[in-house]
């Protein structure tokens, strides 16, 4: 029981996406392991290194698309991923996507530590650490801005609003990490070669018994800022602070 | 008429939930964890005030008992100010009731067949309207209702002696954060400093734009971690502050969605850039298109007149 898992999601890279008044074009937009997943990758790979014998492991949901992140993950270090396919529905019900996750860290049975990052690139949602741990009963521990293994403790160091709380917490346990607890890198050409030979594994979601989840509707559009659009630009420098000046003192802002 | 239950750290956000729900036609219950009735709670309004009392004061280790009490009061709903400690226990009780979840939820409504509310996803850039049936949990930011009770103190107080706290997570140490210079979520005026700035000794002017317009300098994702220029406390954005200012004036910022996203709120939106292309042109009020070594001291000599 002493591997570590990290979550990450195939998302859409949302500076792709075209909104034409409240329509969104995707169709010219790239995927991508979401940013701060790659955090969530590199904090497992560190926790790893301090943890002789262990391995770092990815863990995705993701339609047959999602497919193409899992070298990807790999190469950045990871020793192994897990793909649960939810074939061609994309799943967007944060009870669904942790339930997944969950039954599937339940399965392997040899997790210390589950790695995920605050939110999701696409939905940010920030539900995924506190529900897995919900569905396994495992302690979880969010806003984990450093994080070490002790023996059989997790030691976090937590960045709230007002404080920053160090916390010792019970193995295994699920912990939620922010943006600036590392730095990841570029993958090099020879990890991107190692990863070709890395194990990947593939579960059906249809084939992880989870609970229904029902009764949630909803509809996208293009968020459309209401923006005044004024540019300034003609003059000189004094002119056009002058007449910036003044647009906000009409405004009564300044 | 049903009850409610809401979490809230900031007593103006606790007197808007309160709000919320009285208008909905339902009983606000405010929840509070720990030793003692925090002030913001008991001058909530609230109908009543639900106290898990025990000698630990992390509201996130009773995710157990609370949603029991949920489930054994048959409430409809229950809503958490978008703090860290209150995601966490939000997202912690919805995963062991198995129930939706809408995250950082504006326009929320409560009516009897469940919640619905807007939020951002996709960075910003899109707004998803949803709705639940039945029970659902919301987080909620500050701003989301454009209401609030009166500061008024709770007479109903119900304590239940909370014995099942989840020990697994043990406290070792707590530190404030000193904070790095003035309220950001309190200024007027915000001038933020982007990767445009391109020498640190260029702050100063910043600085001095702040002081005379009675703001506070703040700056972009990229500024505070990659350059280190300023605390982290001080980066704007969905993972940083979200503020609502009269003013922005964006120095040098390129106008990323994420960035943009913490200062929607603003009323007035303004930008030096020298691209007019960059992204914060069509999301500004105002534009100025110039070299902001030039732009910012004709602008500080202006503001001085």
């Amino acid at each position: 029981m002493r591997n570590i898992y990290a979550c990450f999601k195939w998302v859409i890279d949302e500076a792709d996406i075209r909104i034409e008044g409240k329509s969104a074009d995707f169709t010219r937009a790239r995927w991508k392991i979401g940013d701060y997943d790659l955090n969530a990758i590199e904090a497992a790979n560190q926790v790893k290194e301090s943890l002789p014998g262990s391995e770092a492991i990815g863990l995705t949901v993701g339609d047959a698309d999602a497919k193409a992140s899992l070298k990807d993950a790999l190469s950045r270090g990871l020793d192994a991923v897990w793909h649960i396919n939810t074939g061609e529905s994309k799943i967007e019900d944060h009870r669904t996507s942790s339930q997944a996750l969950a039954a599937v860290l339940k399965q392997n049975a040899n997790a210390a530590l589950v790695i995920c990052a605050e939110g999701s690139q696409d939905l940010f949602g920030r539900q995924t650490a506190p529900r897995i741990a919900a569905a396994l009963n495992w302690p979880v521990v969010t806003s984990v801005a450093e994080l070490s293994i002790q023996g059989s403790v997790l030691e976090a160091t937590r960045k709230l609003e007002g404080c920053i709380e160090k916390v010792n917490v019970e193995l295994p346990a699920v912990v939620s990490v922010l943006p600036s607890i590392n730095a990841p890198e570029y993958p090099k050409l020879k990890a991107i070669m190692e990863a070709k030979k890395k194990p990947i594994f593939e579960v059906e979601i249809s084939e992880l018994e989870l609970k229904d989840a029902q009764g949630l509707h909803s509809q996208d559009e293009g968020y459309v800022m209401n923006r005044k659009n004024i540019v300034i630009k003609e003059g000189s420098t004094e002119e056009k602070v002058a007449q910036l000046v003044e647009s906000l003192k009409k405004d009564g802002v300044l | 008429m049903s009850k409610i239950y809401f979490y809230a750290e900031d007593e103006k956000h606790s007197r808007i939930t309160t709000a919320l729900i009285q208008d909905s036609g339902n009983l606000a219950c405010a929840l509070c964890f720990g030793k003692e009735i925090p002030a913001s709670v008991k001058n909530s309004g609230a109908n009543m005030i639900v106290w898990f009392e025990a000698d630990d004061d992390s509201p996130e280790h009773y995710a157990k008992l609370l949603s029991e009490r949920l489930v054994e009061t048959n409430a409809t709903a229950a809503l958490f100010e978008s703090t860290a400690r209150g995601r966490e226990l939000a997202a912690h009780v919805a995963g062991f009731l198995n129930a939706p979840m809408f995250s950082d939820a504006s326009k929320l409504e409560i009516k009897t067949e469940g919640l619905s509310c807007e939020h951002t996803i996709y960075g910003g850039m899109m707004l998803r309207s949803s709705s639940a049936e039945g029970f659902a949990i919301a987080t909620t930011q500050a701003g989301f209702y454009e209401r609030e009770v009166p500061k008024k103190e709770v007479e109903e107080i119900e304590r239940i002696k909370a014995t099942e706290i989840d020990t697994r997570v043990q406290v070792i140490s707590r530190e404030d954060i000193v904070k790095a210079g003035v309220d950001l979520a309190a200024a007027p005026v915000i001038i933020c400093a982007g990767l445009g700035i391109s020498d640190i000794e260029d702050l100063a002017i910043l600085e001095a734009l702040a002081v005379e317009s009675g703001g506070a300098v703040a700056c972009t994702r990229g500024v505070a971690e990659d350059r280190g220029w300023f605390a982290a406390e001080l980066y704007i954005g969905i993972s940083g502050k979200i503020l609502n200012p009269d003013l922005y004036l964006g120095v040098g910022v390129s106008g990323q969605i994420q960035h943009m996203y913490g200062i929607r709120g603003a009323k007035t939106v303004a930008a030096i850039n020298t691209d007019e292309c960059a992204p914060i042109v069509k999301s500004s009020d105002y534009a100025l298109i110039g070299d902001y070594k030039e732009v910012a001291p004709a602008l500080l000599a202006a503001l001085k007149k």
